[in-house]
Formats: C-alpha cells, structure tokens, sequence
C-alpha cells in the first residue's frame, strides 16, 4: 500500500546475483562430476567385469549423459555431457563390431564410421561449426615440427606400449590398407573427438583447464591397454596436442603429429624390429 | 583408443556361429536402441519446440541404428552356415 502511494511498484524479489552464481557454479560442479563419473564407472565395468558390464555400463553412461544434456542444455555442462555421450557411442561400436570374419584393419574403419557420425551429429546439436572443430589451416611449421615429434615418439610408444607384431605374411595392401585406417579412423577420430569437440566445449567450462580435461579423458580412454606407463605416455602426448590445438585453434598439426606417432608405433617399428 | 579396446573384445570374439547367435551385447545394443527409439517418437509428438531435445538425441541414436545394423549384417554373415 505504502509503496502504492510513494510511486514505487511492488515487483517479486529478485534472486541474489552472488548467490545465484554459486549455484549455477555447484550445479556446473555436480553435473560435469556426475557426467565424468558415468564414464568411468562405465569404463571401469569393462576393464574389470568384461564385455557384458562393460556394455551395460557404456549403456547407462550414454543414456545418462544424454539426460544431463538435456537437462542443463542451455549450460556448458550440459552441452559438455552432450559432447562426451559420444565416447559410449564409441565404445559400444567398440565392443559389438569386431568380428572373425572381417580383416583387422577394417575393424578401425567399422569402429570409425558410426563414431564420425556421432561427432557430427553432437557439433550439430552443440552448433558448432567445422572451424569450431578446429576443422582448418594451421601454420605448416607447426604440422612439421609435431609430425617429427611423432617420428621420435612412435619409437618411444612402441617400446612402452609393446604392440601385437603384424601378422606373418601381411601384404603391401593390407599395410596400406591398415596405414591409411590408423590415420583416418585413429589419428584423426581421436583429434576431432578429444581435442576438436571435447576440448572445445569443455573450454566453455573450466577455460584454459579444457586441455588436462582432454587429456584425462585420453588417459580414461586408454586404461584399456592395462599398461600404466602407456597410459602416462598417452597422457603427456594429449596435454602436448591439447596445447597445440589450443594455441593454433586447429587439430591440423595434432592430427599430423598423432598420425605420424600411431603409424611409425603401429606399423613401421614392428616391421623393421619385429 | 579403439585398438585398446578391441584387444580386450578379440580374446573374447565368438568362434562359432552359436557362440555369435547368443551373444548378449547384441541384446544389450538392440535394449539400447529401442529405448532411444522409443523416446525419440514421444519428443517428437511433443510438438516443434522440442527440436533442440531431437537433435540432441539423435547424437546417440543414429550411429548406434548404423552400430546394430553393421552389427546384424557380421552376424548373419557368421551365423549363416548355421542354415
């Protein structure tokens, strides 16, 4: 009434900007904690229990993770649930496709094709375009200097990473073949998915942070190896990519780099070292 | 980081056309889809607004349609001496 009569309208309380901030930041908190707890119980379930809980663990994390992005879509923590629903998406590709009855090599490329796709549907939804994705020209000085760094380091990542030898007999086609899907469906999958989109969106989220994120997740996605020091190893090379691609805002040398890495430790060494 | 994985998934592949046939990843995949599926029609009969909800869940539900079809293929291809 008195404020009737002083001029003033009486409106609802607005919320406190200070404490809003806080929750949005706990809320930030608890659902980028929940998000990356579902890949790692998920993942955990697949080291420890096996294909089947593996499986149902990737289910729930991917199922999980498309709910908190539903949840929280107009936040970055919902749009970086978004982006990591396609590592389950990946995984369970993962899990189901290889066979007997198909070559190796084009397991990569089975594993790949649902995996590109996932990642092109979530740089949709996120509206994010190619350039977004770091999808463009990086200084070619920079592409060299990590494709030399990848030379030295495939050395480095076959001694500790000890890979299965190819197989007796292989022909010039099949390493061919197997060269071109480590570069396509390893190197570059990787880059677009780690640094391109994950990278990116978490930036959103904890900043200049983005890149040990990144590189967490690599270190998550490569426990699978059952080797620690490969892990360590994987790890250090996705916090150098992860810097790169930050620096450049391209995964054009971070592609070179890791492509270059994955063949010479997958191919070339055990070739010539058996 | 797939070949970590499909090392774990090779000791383990099905030998046997009845070793692929009762495969329960399969079922766990095809769960999966259907769900999503399922989910996808009742966004979608909530009406235009909800777009945004679709694009979201097609980033899973798409290539897991294309995982499970590839995945049906491999298997009646390895079940198929079974006839």
């Amino acid at each position: 009434m008195a404020d009737r009569f002083s001029g003033f309208v009486r409106s609802a309380p607005r919320p406190d900007p200070i404490r809003a901030r806080g929750f949005e930041d706990r809320a930030a908190v608890l659902v980028g904690a929940l998000a990356a707890g579902l890949l790692v119980v998920a993942e955990l379930a697949l080291l420890l229990g096996g294909l089947v809980p593996g499986t149902l663990g990737h289910g729930i994390a991917l199922l999980g993770l498309i709910a908190l992005g539903l949840a929280r879509w107009d936040h970055p923590e919902g749009r970086l649930s978004v982006a990591l629903a396609v590592v389950p998406v990946l995984r369970l590709a993962s899990i189901a496709l290889p066979a007997v009855i198909v070559p190796e090599y084009l397991w990569y490329v089975l594993i790949g094709i649902p995996s590109f796709l996932a990642v092109s549907l979530a740089a949709r939804a996120l509206e994010l375009r190619p350039a977004d994705l770091g999808i463009r020209r990086a200084p070619l000085r920079d592409a060299a200097i990590l494709a030399a760094a990848g030379a030295a380091l495939g050395l480095a990542g076959f001694v500790i990473g000890e890979p299965d030898p190819l197989p007796t007999g292989i022909s010039i086609a099949e390493i061919v073949l197997t060269s071109l899907a480590l570069v396509v469906f390893g190197a570059l999958l990787e880059e677009l998915l780690l640094r391109g989109l994950v990278q990116r969106v978490a930036a959103e989220l904890l900043g200049s942070r983005a890149v040990i994120a990144s590189a967490a997740l690599t270190g998550l996605l490569y426990a699978a190896t059952l080797n620690l020091r490969y892990v360590v190893f994987m790890v250090a090379i996705a916090v150098l990519l992860g810097l790169v691609a930050r620096r450049t805002g391209s995964i054009a040398a971070p592609v070179a780099g890791h492509a270059v890495l994955l063949w010479t430790q997958l191919v070339l060494w055990p070739l010539v070292l058996g | 980081m797939t070949a970590t994985v499909t090392r774990l998934v090779a000791e383990a592949l099905p030998q046997t056309p009845a070793q692929a046939l009762a495969l329960a990843v399969a079922g766990i995949v095809a769960l999966i889809v259907v769900g999503l599926l399922l989910t996808r029609l009742l966004v979608q009969a909530g009406g235009r607004q909800n777009a945004r909800a679709l694009r979201v869940l097609d980033v899973v539900l798409v290539p897991l349609v294309v995982v499970f079809g590839i995945f049906l293929y491999i298997r009646l291809q390895e079940i198929v001496p079974l006839g």
